[in-house]
């Protein structure tokens, strides 16, 4: 029986840029804890890079004062991390309209990365959800690729 | 990130250190700008010592790029991170029509681009 609670990590920061390496390596350390193969911290680590970068430049309608929280869970079967911004209004995530600009691979890249992304808006900030399952099998067989 | 930038064989050599996220990336960005405003139509990003990249950076290369596209510029990219160049690979930066080629060592990538080899 796994208990839940020792395996749920929180991390909350403000909403600037230096606090990207932050909360990085806040989740490199949760993935190293929870048993993944180098490759794989190394996709984890940049799909959050990316959910984070999100957060706060199109979550922080106050710019710096606002903060972007990072919830870990991991269990025997995957590493799930959400992270949830302060953005207050509707706004559509961007994907298209932002095609040749630093953010038009980002999706891309989280969607490629993870093995499942889901993105919730509500009227107190959006939620990205990003997990990874633990796969022993295809871990090794990434290594060897 | 550190960033350092030489000449050689009248090739800018932009030596890269570190990890490069949407934070620094616009401190590249200006970097390259100012370059390609120069008259620079070749570039060599060397990344040996890039231990990270997410799509800030990605997005300051396939700028790059296209900035460099109307004059029939090229890029060489020197990295051996196998994570690195998986994230770069699966983005499609390496694709032919890009003229942005991958290189394991920084001399293959100077005499590649100082030759008139045509890419794709």
């Amino acid at each position: 029986m796994v208990d839940e609670h020792a395996n749920l990590r929180e991390l909350n920061v403000q909403s600037q840029g230096v606090n990207l390496a932050k909360v990085r390596n806040f989740v490199v350390d949760v993935a190293k804890d929870c048993g993944f193969d180098e490759n794989v911290i190394y996709d984890i680590k940049v799909a959050v890079g990316e959910a984070i970068a999100n957060a706060m430049e199109h979550g922080s309608p106050l710019g710096e004062a606002n903060h972007v929280k990072v919830v870990c869970r991991c269990d025997g079967d995957n590493l799930n991390i959400q992270i949830t911004d302060e953005g207050v209004f509707k706004r559509a995530f961007p994907v298209a309209e932002e095609a040749v600009s630093y953010r038009g691979h980002g999706i891309l890249l989280m969607l490629a990365l993870m093995d499942k992304v889901t993105i919730d808006e509500s009227a107190h900030g959006t939620t990205v959800s990003l997990t990874k399952n633990f796969r022993p099998d295809s871990q090794e067989a990434t290594k060897t690729a | 990130m550190e960033l350092t930038v030489r000449i050689e064989e009248k090739i800018p050599i932009l030596d890269i250190a570190g990890e490069i996220d949407h934070f620094v990336a616009p401190k590249l960005q200006r970097q390259i700008d100012e370059l390609i405003d120069a008259g620079n139509d070749r570039l060599v990003f060397d990344f040996s010592n890039v231990n990270y990249l997410d799509s800030g950076g990605i997005g300051v290369l396939f700028n790059a790029m296209q900035q460099l596209a109307p004059r029939q510029g090229r890029i060489g990219i020197v990295c051996g991170d196998p994570n690195v160049i998986r994230i770069l690979e699966l983005v499609g930066l390496f694709d032919k029509r890009t003229r942005v080629l991958l290189f394991g060592r920084k001399d293959k990538a100077l005499k590649a681009l100082e030759g008139k080899i045509e890419v794709g």
